[in-house]
């Protein structure tokens, strides 16, 4: 070939030389580091493109604080201890429209009875849902605005609302006590019974508080083998079912259940431990475990399974080294998740 | 020089790659307890039958005692009367309430077997006529007290079916 049609033997096959060794052994050692990395990123794909079906995700349905403008904007004179109380909170804020932006797509709430120069909490309507909603509206209006606040320091203290919805209201004056879920039930903290959890509860102090959400203490009976609670929700007055709807909370003591100080911080290794615990006989897949979510300030992870012919969904919330507040919700219809979100709305460490 | 770099690359991505699969294989932590720290299948088995009001995990001696279906379905052509002495004694414990035991894929009343729920309630209307009672008549005592064992949740089912259609007031007892 390189002797007729290829005089000058550019075709002719390469002759072997020293590089392809070398490339050789470059193959040879890539190869399973290549199989190793594949490997690690559909692992790590597998973990965190997960999409939850948990429906225990205060997302879902998220509980407002009342509070009102004139607090807001008077606590900013001393902004770091405004952004403790007020930034980045879920929050039913009492007020009245000063003036609407174009489009709708902002507004301002001032203080109930200030002038319209009155200094102002900035609301954003970004849900153009909420938006239609609100062409109703025309300033002077007194209203509940429901909304993520966020508090600014620069250029000058400021408070602002990221809106989720706006009603009007006849009711002036804000109850820090009072929660509400947005345009439905409302519910005043004081008024609901507590039990404490952790370090053997009420009568050791506890380090955890909950909240009970009404009703709840009539279907609650202690659970026999570990510190905590189950609540038959579907005992509830008005609510009687044939099948479960159970709430299971109860304290996972570190110092009592594991078998050392080291091992405390193992959080996800913990929780799936308690998880093959309590479903000993069912096959459990942790590549999809955990999700984690920052609500209200605390950070949950979730697991959710099938037990037997119900749904079985875990919430874990760690509470420093010394334990872990666990959630367990088993149900086929969940018909109480309103009072289950209020109930982890209120949680309190100590 | 970039065959070092290549091997050295190779040689992170390993160890990079044994550490993270090791934090999933190895990272395993075992609990001090073995047993269940909540026993779920007796408290989801319980629950899935509702009505907490009458809740109770203590079961009359006697209707513990009676959990033999052949030895209940022998009784069958002895009619209640065989029975008489241990329905006593369960009346004893509860009294004025008739008692359902429902097990594996029979039902029993007072220890009398039951074909299906319209059966039950046929037979439990004779009775109630007998003691000159109507069958939702709670005033007199005519009250049912189911005890079921859970067995057959579909038998269990088509009773209670069978009682609410026929307006017969019931409670219910679980065995433990």
């Amino acid at each position: 070939m390189s002797g007729h049609g290829d005089p000058k033997g550019l075709c002719r096959p390469l002759k072997e030389t020293s590089v392809e060794p070398v490339y050789r052994r470059r193959s040879v050692l890539l190869r399973p580091a290549a199989v190793i990395l594949f490997c690690a990123v559909f692992l790590f794909c597998g973990a965190f493109s997960f999409a939850s079906t948990v429906v225990l995700d205060p997302e879902r349905s998220r509980i407002y604080q009342e509070a009102d403008a004139a607090s807001i904007l008077q606590a900013l004179s001393d902004y770091d201890t405004a952004a403790m109380i007020y930034h980045d909170q879920y929050l039913a804020v009492y007020g009245t429209i000063g003036s609407i932006g174009d489009g709708k797509r902002s507004f301002t709430l001032i203080p109930t009875g200030a002038g319209a120069d009155a200094a102002s909490v900035t609301c954003s309507i970004s849900d153009p849902s909420v938006r239609t909603l609100f062409g109703d509206f025309v300033p002077g209006d007194a209203v509940i605005v429901y909304g993520l606040s966020v508090t600014r320091k620069l250029p000058s203290p400021s408070a602002g609302m990221l809106v989720h919805g706006v009603e009007k209201s006849t009711q002036v004056a804000a109850d820090p006590a009072k929660y509400r879920f947005l345009y439905k039930d409302s519910f005043r903290r004081d008024a609901l019974e507590t039990r404490m959890l952790g370090n053997a509860g009420q009568d050791a102090g506890g380090i955890v508080k909950l909240y009970l959400p009404t009703g709840f203490s009539s279907v609650e009976s202690t659970l026999p083998d570990v510190e905590g609670y189950l609540y038959q929700l579907n005992a509830l007055p008005g609510s009687r079912k044939e099948e479960p709807e159970q709430l299971y909370v109860f304290w996972f003591d570190n110092e009592k259940y594991l078998s050392g100080p080291d091992e405390y911080s193992k959080t996800t290794q913990i929780e799936q431990a308690i998880i093959k615990n309590l479903l000993p006989g069912e096959t459990i897949g942790f590549g999809k475990f955990p999700k984690k979510r920052d609500v209200y300030g605390r950070a949950f992870q979730y697991y959710d399974t099938r037990y037997g012919r119900y749904h079985a969904e875990f919430a874990f919330m760690p509470v420093k080294q010394s334990g872990i507040l666990c959630f367990l919700y088993v149900y086929e219809t969940s018909d109480h998740m309103d009072e289950i979100l209020s109930l982890f709305r209120l949680i309190e460490e100590r | 020089m970039s065959s070092l770099k290549i091997r050295l690359s190779a040689f992170l991505l390993l160890l990079i790659s044994v550490v993270f699969l090791a934090g999933f294989s190895f990272g395993e932590v075992h609990l001090t307890v073995q047993k269940p720290l909540i026993d779920l299948q007796e408290t989801v088995r319980k629950s899935s039958f509702g009505d907490e009001d009458t809740y109770d995990d203590t079961v009359p001696e006697d209707a513990q005692g009676q959990e033999n279906p052949s030895a209940a379905s022998k009784e069958d052509s002895d009619d209640a009367q065989a029975s008489e002495g241990e329905q006593t004694a369960v009346q004893k414990e509860v009294p004025k309430k008739h008692t359902i035991r429902i097990q594996e894929t029979r039902i029993f009343l007072d220890n009398t077997s039951i074909s299906s729920g319209k059966d039950l309630v046929n037979r439990l209307n004779k009775l109630f006529k007998e003691e000159n009672a109507s069958a939702d008549d709670a005033s007199a005592g005519k009250q049912l007290m189911l005890v079921d064992d859970f067995a057959d949740y579909r038998t269990y089912l088509e009773v209670r079916e069978a009682l609410d259609e026929a307006d017969i007031t019931y409670s219910q007892e679980r065995t433990p």
